[in-house]
């Protein structure tokens, strides 16, 4: 490119051409997160429309306990999902957007496990079974936020306000966030803090038997609220005129009630500290005009969780559409207190959980996007399986596995338009 | 104390790459700035899909702002 520049007779088109480069080159993704290093020029209004269904349980896997609950369901979520976003310039130094998310949820979820007739698993055929909830469960949940970003020479200062609403949920969050630029803007360094505040009044009487009511030590007694604060240093750096590469860690504190009001028998810690090491590398792909996407995430908490994810996906640009391919492994250790069954002396510990999400498994994620471009319009359609196991995590094994363990697919359509 | 050595290793990995970087002259970086090449390209694909993550699994945040929600079912 140098030496096509250095070729140009016209003084006029190479001084125009320079500065097309040394704007694009400003607008360096590695230069902030998640912002552009100089302020947009066009209002972008988007809109995504997603269906989000999990596949049924097996039978076998549920057990006939809470029948007259109208539980034993076999059938799980279905979410259905409507996205808004509008992003605009202000000036020549500052850009607001605002996005908006509604959901509408139906189904049932797990309310615990129970050892089937055989007692403690020791084959596939003797796997534990999960406790449903009626299959009558209805839920809305609506998201706003709002958000500014200041672009000045050599970096961004960024504010996000956020509120998300469900029916026995509410929460009000806020972060703010700086992005500088050192060493001829070839390094970034980004920098953010954030929070929340959230309260839930759950509808727990159509939860029987919960073990703390047994006990007389019902970890919920109304109206409980639960804060988090969270932190990240992220620093990127372009490799090549191909590549670039980012890294960072943040720390997150949750405090309040942090167990789930809607399983039968859990009872968790008041204080979880998290903390997670990120590494990113985008990669141009010349022969085939395509741009690789690798990610990965070590995450480690202080209720014994740790976890690796890895993501990877291509975009491929083939004339007025782009084809994205992606794929995503994720695998995590139990939690401390996560036991399979609780029962009489778990009750005697402080802390027990049967939920599947803190439990020992791995999952892998397949999708596929495709983008038309016509200009100012673009189209998507995309689509997601996500499959879930303990054998998919090493070191376990599937007899072991808490069937409470979901399988999704999500096909989303949208549109973004520009001004 | 294994977190702590995998971090070790990879401040380490990061700094031996930054040995190796190049310096690009802001024309050579037209690659670079595609939109494509962004650390997320589209930010609403992505707050659905952290969203989605985040109520099926233990783990969750990164190098960004936290989002909020539930995550009971």
């Amino acid at each position: 490119m140098a030496l096509i520049t250095m070729k140009l007779n016209s003084m006029s088109l190479q001084n125009n051409r320079l500065l097309a480069l040394s704007a694009a080159a400003l607008a360096l993704p590695a230069l902030a997160p998640s912002a552009q290093a100089v302020a947009p020029t066009e209002t972008v209004l988007s809109y995504r429309y997603s269906q989000y269904r999990e596949e049924d349980l097996d039978r076998a896997v549920v057990s006939d306990i809470n029948v007259e609950q109208g539980g034993a369901s076999t059938h799980r979520y279905n979410i259905d999902v409507n996205q808004y976003s509008f992003s605009t310039p202000v000036g020549q130094h500052f850009a607001m957007n605002l996005d908006v998310q509604d959901e509408t949820l139906s189904g049932a979820t797990p309310w615990g496990t129970i050892m089937n007739k055989n007692g403690t698993p020791q084959t596939d055929d003797d796997r534990v079974q999960v406790v449903m909830s009626g299959a009558s469960i209805q839920e809305h949940r609506t998201e706003a936020n709002l958000g500014g970003t200041y672009f000045y020479d050599s970096g961004t200062i960024g504010a996000v306000v956020g509120t998300s609403h469900e029916n026995d949920y509410h929460s009000y969050s806020g972060g703010v966030s700086w992005g500088g630029e050192f060493d001829q803007k070839q390094t970034g360094v980004s920098v953010g803090v954030s929070g929340s505040s959230d309260t839930i009044d759950p509808t727990r009487q159509t939860i029987p038997d919960r073990g703390g009511w047994i006990n007389g030590s019902d970890p919920f007694s109304g109206t409980e609220s639960k804060t988090s604060f969270s932190s990240y240093v992220s620093a990127s750096r372009i490799i090549n005129p191909n590549s670039i590469i980012q890294g960072g860690v943040s720390y997150t504190q949750k405090s309040g009630y942090l167990s789930d009001a809607y399983k039968q028998n859990d009872a968790r810690p008041d204080e979880r500290n998290q903390y997670t090491l990120n590494g990113s590398y985008r990669l141009w792909l010349k022969p085939i005009k395509s741009a690789l996407h690798a990610d990965y995430r070590l995450y480690n908490d202080d209720w014994g969780v740790a976890s690796h994810t890895l993501s990877m996906a291509l975009y491929k640009n083939w004339q007025k559409l782009q084809i994205i391919p992606s794929v995503r492994y994720y695998t995590q250790t139990q939690a401390d207190f996560y036991t399979v069954n609780v029962n009489g002396s778990d009750f005697a510990n402080l802390y027990y959980s049967e939920d599947a999400r803190l439990s020992q498994f791995g999952s892998i994620a397949t999708g596929l996007k495709v983008v038309f471009k016509q200009k100012p319009v673009e189209w998507m359609l995309s689509g997601e399986y996500y499959t879930s196991g303990a054998d998919l995590s090493p070191g376990t094994s599937k007899y072991l596995e808490n069937p409470g363990l979901v399988n999704y697919v999500k096909v989303t359509v949208g549109v973004d338009h520009r001004f | 104390m294994k977190l702590f050595v995998v971090g070790k290793v990879a401040a380490v990995g990061f700094l031996l790459i930054l040995q190796g970087c190049t310096p690009v002259a802001p024309y050579q970086r037209g690659n670079l700035s595609k939109p494509e090449m962004a650390w997320t390209p589209c930010h609403l694909d992505a707050t659905l899909q952290k969203h989605i993550y985040f109520a099926k699994e233990a783990s969750s945040g990164g190098a960004e702002p936290a989002g909020g929600g539930c995550g009971c079912n």
